[in-house]
Formats: C-alpha cells, sequence, structure tokens
C-alpha cells in the first residue's frame, strides 16, 4: 500500500479501477471527494491567512472565526455541487457515464504485474 | 437564432433576478452583455443556458420554446446542450476530469464519437489553445490561467 501511494497518484488508481469495471459512480464520487478535500483545505487555509492579516497578527475571538469558515465552507462546497452538476449537463452528460475505450494491457503491463506478484510473494515470505 | 419576449426571473419567486428583458440574437452575430455588479448578466447566460428557466416570458432557440418540460427529455437536451457552451466563471468547478486530457474528451464523449474522432477533437482543442503540454496533469494543480484554458477547451 505504502509503495502503490508513494509512486502512484490517486487518479492513476482510480484510473486503473476503471479498467478493471469497478462501478463508475463510485469512482466519481471517490475523485470527487479527494479533490473536494484539496480545494476546500486550500480554501480554509486562505480565510485563515486572510483573517490573520486582516487582524495584524492577532485573531480576536478564534472560535468564531472558525465556526464562521466552517459555515462559510459548508455553503461553499453545496454551490460547488450545484455548479459542477451544471458544468455536467451543460456537457451533454445524462447520468450515464460513458467511457473511452479501455486499452488492452501491454506486455509491460504483464512485466510489472509479474514483478509486482514476486515482489509481494517476497514480502510475505520475508514477514513470517 | 436565440429569441427572449419579456422574460423575468426571480430567486425564490421573491427576488427579482431579471425583470422584462426581450432581445434576439441571429445566426453568427457576435454580442457582448455588459452590466455592473449583481444587474443579472450571469443569470441571464444561465437562463441562455438552459440551467434555470424564466418565471415568466418566452425563451426560444431556433423557434424552439425552450422550458423545463421540453428539457425533460433526454434526446432534447441532449441537442440544446450540443448547440451551446457555457464556461463557467469559477473554473474550479466546471473541471473535474483526473486529467486534462479526459477533461476535455468528457463532453464529446457523452456524444459516443469513436475514439479517431475523439482523439483529433481532442488535439485541436488542446493546439488552438496552446495547452499540448498539460495534457496529462490534473486539472487542480494548474494555475488559475491554465484552468481557465482547459475550461474553454472543454
Amino acid at each position: 500500500m505504502m509503495i502503490t501511494a508513494s509512486t502512484s497518484n490517486w487518479h492513476k488508481i482510480t484510473a486503473a479501477c476503471a479498467r478493471i469495471k469497478f462501478p463508475d459512480l463510485i469512482l466519481f464520487i471517490v475523485d470527487s471527494t479527494i479533490r473536494f478535500i484539496y480545494m476546500l483545505a486550500e480554501r480554509s487555509g486562505n480565510i485563515i491567512e486572510a483573517s490573520i492579516k486582516r487582524s495584524t497578527g492577532i485573531l480576536h475571538k478564534p472560535k468564531k472565526v472558525a465556526g464562521d469558515m466552517l459555515g462559510n465552507l459548508f455553503i461553499t462546497t453545496t454551490q460547488m455541487n450545484i455548479e459542477l452538476s451544471h458544468a455536467m449537463e451543460c456537457r451533454c452528460f445524462d447520468g450515464k457515464f460513458v467511457h473511452q475505450k479501455s486499452k488492452k494491457l501491454m506486455k509491460s503491463d504483464y512485466y510489472f504485474l509479474f514483478a509486482s506478484s514476486v515482489l509481494f510473494t517476497t514480502f510475505l515470505l520475508l514477514n513470517k | 437564432m436565440i429569441c427572449a419576449e419579456n422574460i423575468s426571473y426571480y430567486y425564490d419567486m421573491k427576488i427579482p433576478g431579471l425583470y422584462n428583458i426581450s432581445f434576439t440574437i441571429e445566426s453568427r452575430e457576435s454580442v457582448a452583455i455588459v452590466g455592473s455588479n449583481g444587474s443579472g448578466k450571469s443569470t441571464l447566460l444561465r437562463l441562455l443556458n438552459g440551467l434555470i428557466f424564466p418565471t415568466s416570458g418566452i425563451f426560444s432557440v431556433n423557434n424552439i420554446r425552450i422550458t423545463e418540460a421540453y428539457l425533460k427529455d433526454p434526446v432534447h437536451r441532449k441537442a440544446f446542450h450540443k448547440q451551446i457552451g457555457f464556461v463557467f466563471q469559477n473554473p474550479d468547478t466546471q473541471l473535474f476530469c483526473p486529467s486534462v486530457y479526459e477533461e476535455i474528451a468528457f463532453g464529446p464523449t457523452q456524444l459516443n464519437l469513436t475514439d479517431m474522432e475523439l482523439k483529433d477533437r481532442v488535439g485541436d482543442c488542446l493546439m488552438l489553445l496552446g495547452i499540448e503540454h498539460l495534457c496529462d496533469r490534473t486539472p487542480y494543480t494548474l494555475s488559475r490561467g491554465e484552468k481557465k484554458k482547459v475550461a474553454i477547451a472543454g
């Protein structure tokens, strides 16, 4: 898991899952969640930075600021979801995921599969 | 031809977004909509794109009246959205695919084009906007300007 996490980005993992016929809707939800977490984290960072700068370094009533920020993030997420569905609708999406035809496995893929299984077996044997 | 006759739109049936707007946009005509903040430009564009519907008045495209009931039919909806594109103000909400290539290919993929046609279309868009080098990048890691270009290409 650690090797996969450090060598592949999340989207490549979900793309691989899509190739082995993982349900599209689940993959889309997982993908969107990761993206939203990234965007909302960035947004909260910006809000905190702006609050500190506007308060000239000393943040008064931090609990209120945190509450306001959470409220803002919640509303933003809702609006982003609506816009996302609008964007998909505008691009002719009608609820059914249409795929680009999946590519066939290449020779190098078989080598990697073989190498991965050897590594995995070695890992299991050494851990006994 | 896009035609609006006395269209009004109220948010939550109370707050006016547009009031009694009429205009006609002929084929091949370029139109810029200019106005102060909160004057309803974005609302009008959403309305023209069938994302919201007028509270009163008539909105038609090529002499076909566009209503919520009309666009409920998937065939009509697809035909309508094939004709009218929309670039959102905030590109972050428009870009949702794992890579720039897939982002641009999303619309054409919905039209069930062949792989070759799809590749050609995406290639053309990438070249037209000079973003070939971004092809395999993840959209949300791009700069705002690059995101805007990808949104236009998509």
